[in-house]
Formats: C-alpha cells, structure tokens, sequence
C-alpha cells in the first residue's frame, strides 16, 4: 500500500468520524425558508419555500418528511390551507416539499406547519415540530405577532422581519397559550457549509427562558435562525416496541437577519 | 478648500437624513392590483392606517400625468385605464410622504388597445365603486366586475377561440419564459459537467501512470 492511499484511506475515516459526530450533536428541525420575508415590488409576488426535516446547522443530514397534517397560511385572521399546493423534492434521498405561494395584498403573513410525529428511536420518544415564520407584504407592518394557535408556539416580542445581523431576538414561550417558565430554548443557524464549528457544542446553541417564559438570543450571523421551544407533552405508541413513549413537542419560529452595510 | 469639502460633507449628510427619513416609521406606501381595465387600490403607512385624501397621480410610461385624483375615507382609489401599457401610481400626503407602485404592460386585459402615445390614453377615477369592493384585500383572485358581462352565446366560435387563445397566452407567457431560462440552465451545467468528466479521466489516468513509475 503506498504512502498515499494510505493517508487517503485515513483521512476518509476521519472525515466519516467527524460528520457522525457532528450529525448526532445537532438537533432535528423542521426547516420552513422562503426564498424571501419580506415581499415588495422588487422581490414580486411570489415566494417559494423549502420544507425539509433536517440538521441545519451541519446541513444535512436531511430526514424522511411524510406530507404535512397542516400547512397553511394564515392572513388577516384567516387560515388558508396549501397542502394542495405542495411539491414533492428529494433531499438528501429523503423526501421533502417546495411550495410557492402568490402574495396578492399588503399584510403579514403567518405559514405554518405541522408534520407528522416523527419517532426517534435513538432518544426513544416522538418529535412533533409545530413550525411558522412571517413575511410581510409591502412593507404593511401588521400581525407580525400573529399567533397560529399551535399547542407549543413561540410569541415574538421582537418583529420577526428586517432585523440586522447581531440584534437580539427576544421571545415567549407559550404551551396551550400559558407561558412557560425556564422553558428550554435551541437555537441554530442555516448553514449552507461556509461556518466551520469550532467543536461539537457550537452546533446548536441552548438557553432557558425566564421566570415570565421570555427568552432572548443575540443573531451573530446573517442569515436564517431557528427558535425551537421544546416541551414533553403526552405519550404515543412506539412503532418498534408497541410501549408508550413521551412526545416532544417543539414550537418552531425561522427568522432572518440581514447585514449591516 | 476645506470649507467646500465641509459643505459637500453637510450635503452627503443631508442627503443620508432625508433618505433615512423616507424609510422611517409612518412610511407611506400605495399598493394597486389590475382588474383588467381598472386599476385598483389603496394607501396605507406602514402599521396599516389608511390614508384619507391622499394625492393620487396615474402615470404613463414615459411620466405624463394622465389621471389625477384624492383617495376616499378608507384611502382607497380605483382608476379605469383605456389602454396597456405600464402604469406608475403615485401617491402624495402633502408632507414630503411620496410613494409608488409600478404595475406591468402584462397585467391589463388583453382586450385593451396597447399605447402609443401617452396622449392617447384617458384615465377616469371610478367613483361609482363601492371602496370595500375596491380594496378587495382578499386572497381569491380578484373578479373582473369592471368589464361588462358578454353574452356567450352571442360570440362565435372563432371569437371564443381567439379569447381562449389569447387568455391561455396569456398565462403561459411568463411561463414559457421560465422554461426558457431554466433550458439555458440546464445547457450551461451539462456542459460543465462534461468537462469536469473529461479533466477528471484524465486526472485518474495521470495518478495511474504516477504510481505506476513510484512503485517501480
């Protein structure tokens, strides 16, 4: 065996070692982008979005995302159903959803998601994902604090659109409508390979809400951010022993910040 | 020397304040929809406050002023156009707040002449709609209400074909478009692709004949 081989051979295992690594240290999220969050007469009326259940902040791996019990819009108190609207894409040979939806008047506009529980076997329980984001239209300036009635649902104190790299998004968390006291918060960032993580840890960052369920991040980077409120709520029947198992209910909320210059 | 570099700098500053001041809070926007002959809409600040007796000014392409008029008590408009062309509302409060919104040749009716000449065109406030029905902030598609109904039976076949047909292309041609452009796309990476197949072959080959002469 050559000299050569040899080190390609060794870089491979290591590469393999570190991605497992990385994979199991990053948590799932259900990944809600359009492609803008705020529609004006340059972006057009249309925006698209990318649903994938996925590692955000390592990119990948992407997991198996069944089609949705709800997505929908919600606009001026109504909820609009676009389940209809859904197309179906391979990520990561997982299956996965583009949509594209016409915005046609000023407002804020709440998406939302629901996916099927999703059953962990690693953690043994299941993954409920209730996951929204806001755009506006034309710069109207209203309902960015809409709520979608998801039992587990971050309420923003900080409008969710045109925020700036490095400002502070502040938020509370809601479980049933009553505020959650030290509820657990993570956060991560959509990733698309350019951050290094420095180790592990960096992966998906982890605070706690205060006495009131009011948490607050500071955003060190532009792009999109995830807020996940998780709460254990109830049991399901696990596929694989037939037992009771605990749900993991996470209230969902994709931001965006835009850099400084 | 300094003093006109100071001055130019006061200008610089200026001119940053009342940029700045254009994108504030109670920033005036106007949003308008085409119906087909009519174009339709309202005035708002951002917050969603209407803006009653508003300056509106249709435009033409080339900036003539063909209609002129005030929103009413919900800060809506509507303005039925005689022709297609690209159109510019613009809106004005009168204190330094001025907004517009530019609506595109394609999103009036196939069955209006296309312009000219700016002159040609007459543009008249619709003050016979109701302003709820004017604002239509819904999601459904906006009905053509404004257009008089035609007789079906009236029409024959070819004259539906041909309303058919151009309704169809109408909705096709942004479309085609895409297409179109993704075609090129699609074109550009396979030939990279090829290419990248071709050095990496040879890439193989080179590193096959390398070991080749270290081993020996």
């Amino acid at each position: 065996m050559s000299l050569a081989s040899r080190l390609l051979s060794k870089a491979s295992l290591s590469l393999l070692l570190s991605s497992i690594v990385a994979s199991s240290a990053s948590a799932h999220f259900q990944k809600m982008v359009p492609s803008t969050n705020v529609v004006d007469q340059d972006t057009g009326r249309t925006v698209k979005f990318d649903l994938t259940f996925t590692h955000p902040m390592t990119n990948g791996p992407a997991m198996e995302m069944a089609p949705p019990v709800q997505f929908g819009m919600q606009y001026n108190d109504q909820k609009i159903d676009l389940r209809q609207s859904l197309e179906a894409k391979t990520v990561d040979g997982k299956s996965a959803f583009d949509v594209e939806v016409t915005l046609k008047a000023p407002g804020g506009y709440a998406f939302y998601l629901e996916p099927v529980p999703y059953f962990e076997p690693a953690e043994g329980k299941f993954i409920i994902q209730y996951t929204k984001t806001i755009v506006d239209a034309y710069d109207s300036g209203e309902d960015w604090d809409q709520m979608v009635g998801f039992p587990v649902e971050i309420e923003p104190l900080t409008r969710p659109y045109g925020i700036w790299t490095g400002n502070i998004f502040s938020g509370m968390v809601r479980h049933n409508g009553d505020p959650v006291p030290f509820a657990e918060v993570e956060v991560e960032y959509a990733n698309d390979g350019s951050i290094t993580l420095p180790n592990a840890t960096f992966a998906t960052q982890v605070i706690k809400a205060d006495a009131n369920g009011i948490f607050h991040y500071a955003m060190p980077k532009e792009g999109w951010w995830v807020f996940a409120a998780l709460i254990e709520d109830g049991t399901m029947t696990a596929p694989d022993s037939g037992t009771q198992v605990p749900v993991e209910r996470g209230g969902v909320l994709w931001v965006k910040t835009d850099q400084m210059n | 020397m300094t003093s006109r570099l100071r001055s130019f700098g006061l200008f610089i500053l200026l001119f940053c304040a009342f940029g700045v001041s254009a994108a504030q809070a109670h920033n005036l926007n106007v949003f308008a929809i085409s119906t087909g002959d009519t174009i339709e809409g309202y005035v708002y600040f951002t917050g969603g406050t209407r803006a009653r007796a508003a300056e509106i000014e249709l435009h033409a392409d080339d900036g003539t002023v063909v209609a002129a008029a005030r929103t009413d008590q919900k800060g809506a408009f509507a303005i039925r156009v005689s022709h297609r062309t690209p159109y510019v509302v613009q809106a004005n409060t009168g204190d330094g707040h001025v907004a517009t919104f530019t609506l595109t040749e394609d999103e009036f009716s196939e069955n209006l002449p296309p312009a000219k000449n700016a002159s040609d065109i007459t543009a008249s406030f619709v003050t016979d709609n109701t302003p709820d029905a004017a604002v239509a902030p819904t999601m459904t598609t906006p009905s053509s209400s404004a257009t008089a109904p035609i007789g079906l039976k009236a029409l024959t076949r070819d004259e539906l074909t041909s309303l058919i047909n151009h309704a169809v292309a109408r909705q096709i041609g942004p479309l085609r478009e895409e297409v179109n452009a993704y075609r090129n796309d699609v074109r550009m990476s396979d030939i990279m692709g090829g290419i990248g197949v071709i050095i990496g072959i040879f890439g193989i080959l080179a590193w096959v004949r390398a070991r080749k002469q270290t081993s020996v």
